[in-house]
């Protein structure tokens, strides 16, 4: 049985590109065939952060206006054999494809793959209706800032109107040192606002850039980054896994003026 | 001026989610912070005259039932604070 996920945010550069990267690499450790699927026509990115942008022949376009099959635009991931990547033009802009090839598009990907994620391009016009259309089920990044918080509530009002049943919250960006000085907001006040399920947060450190600077994954690494997006592809395929402590990199006394502090 | 000291004794974390709150309310309402401000006033007002409210604690919460076409029920619950 293969799924079809969208992963959106609303607000540009909150992270969906590297979740959707380490969320399909994670799927993958777990043996599962999984294809990421730019949907951002015009400002592809996924390719460079996964590092393969010098194997790009065909692309999305090509496969829906019939100009190659879908398994000869599709791209094999250089870590994970399971892993594969349908690129996006970046001569075409959004109204080159439309919801209803989308879908077919989608329909035809799942009798290959396990797991089918799209990676949506910001905003809330074609590219998101797009993408949107094809999926059956939603992750929604955000970060702890208002405005990343503001255009996830809408996304996920959107989401439900287009009658989507299963959306899900992932948190990027925690800076636990920031949250345990009360400067920065924490999961659980993200979680207060949106009221939506979470599938996982993921704190924010130097590894996750270092990794897409070399075109590589943290998923897989020793790092809480890296655990966390495991866990969250652990959870995505129907696991029960404890939230991770992002404490855990802190100092003993940290934790323990941490304790204090609490209310 | 008692607000402005409210204001220096909260973090900026908690003044965050005071506005993330105050947004995402006025978007799901479709009316604007002002509005929703001056309703959330005029209610503590009317109230006031007939039982003793803390203007600090005071909080309306509004629930929007979607219908769907089956028949199910979707509350939104929104806080004003």
């Amino acid at each position: 049985m293969s799924e079809v996920i969208v992963v959106t945010s609303g607000k540009g550069g909150v992270g969906k590109t590297t979740s959707t990267a380490n969320i399909g690499a994670g799927l993958a450790r777990m043996n599962k065939k999984v294809v990421l699927v730019d949907t951002d026509i015009g400002l592809r990115n996924l390719d460079v952060v996964m590092g393969l942008e010098n194997r790009i022949i065909y692309n999305l376009v090509d496969v829906v206006e019939g100009n190659c099959r879908v398994k000869q635009a599709l791209i094999r991931d250089k870590h994970y054999p399971g892993l594969y990547l349908l690129p996006s033009a970046q001569t075409r802009d959004k109204s080159a494809v439309s919801p209803e090839q989308m879908i077919k598009l989608a329909d035809s990907l799942t009798q290959i793959f396990d797991y089918v994620i799209l990676d949506c391009p910001a905003g809330i016009e074609q590219g998101f209706r797009n993408a949107t259309a094809a999926a059956q089920r939603a992750v929604v990044v955000t970060t702890p800032e208002v405005s990343a918080i503001r255009d996830a509530d809408r996304i996920i009002g959107l989401l439900e109107a287009g009658g989507l049943k299963k959306i899900d919250l992932v948190v990027n960006r925690i800076r636990v040192d920031m949250v345990r000085r009360g400067e920065m907001m924490s999961v659980e006040d993200v979680l207060d606002i949106l009221a939506v399920h979470l599938l996982g947060a993921v704190p924010d450190e130097e590894h996750v850039v270092v990794a897409a600077n070399h075109g590589e994954y943290v998923v897989g690494s020793d790092t809480l980054s890296g655990q966390a997006y495991m866990n969250i592809a652990r959870r995505i395929t129907g696991e029960t896994v404890p939230l991770l402590d992002l404490e855990s990199g802190a100092t003993l006394l940290h934790r323990v003026a941490s304790l204090f502090r609490r209310k | 001026m008692a607000q402005a000291q409210d204001r220096n004794r909260r973090t900026s974390g908690e003044i965050a989610k005071a506005r993330t709150e105050l947004t995402v309310a006025s978007d799901r309402l479709d009316c604007s912070q002002e509005e929703t401000t001056r309703m959330r006033e005029e209610l503590m007002h009317t109230l006031s005259k007939y039982m003793s409210l803390d203007n600090e604690l005071f909080e309306i919460q509004i629930q929007i039932v979607y219908r769907t076409k089956r028949g199910v029920r979707n509350v939104k619950t929104i806080p004003i604070k």
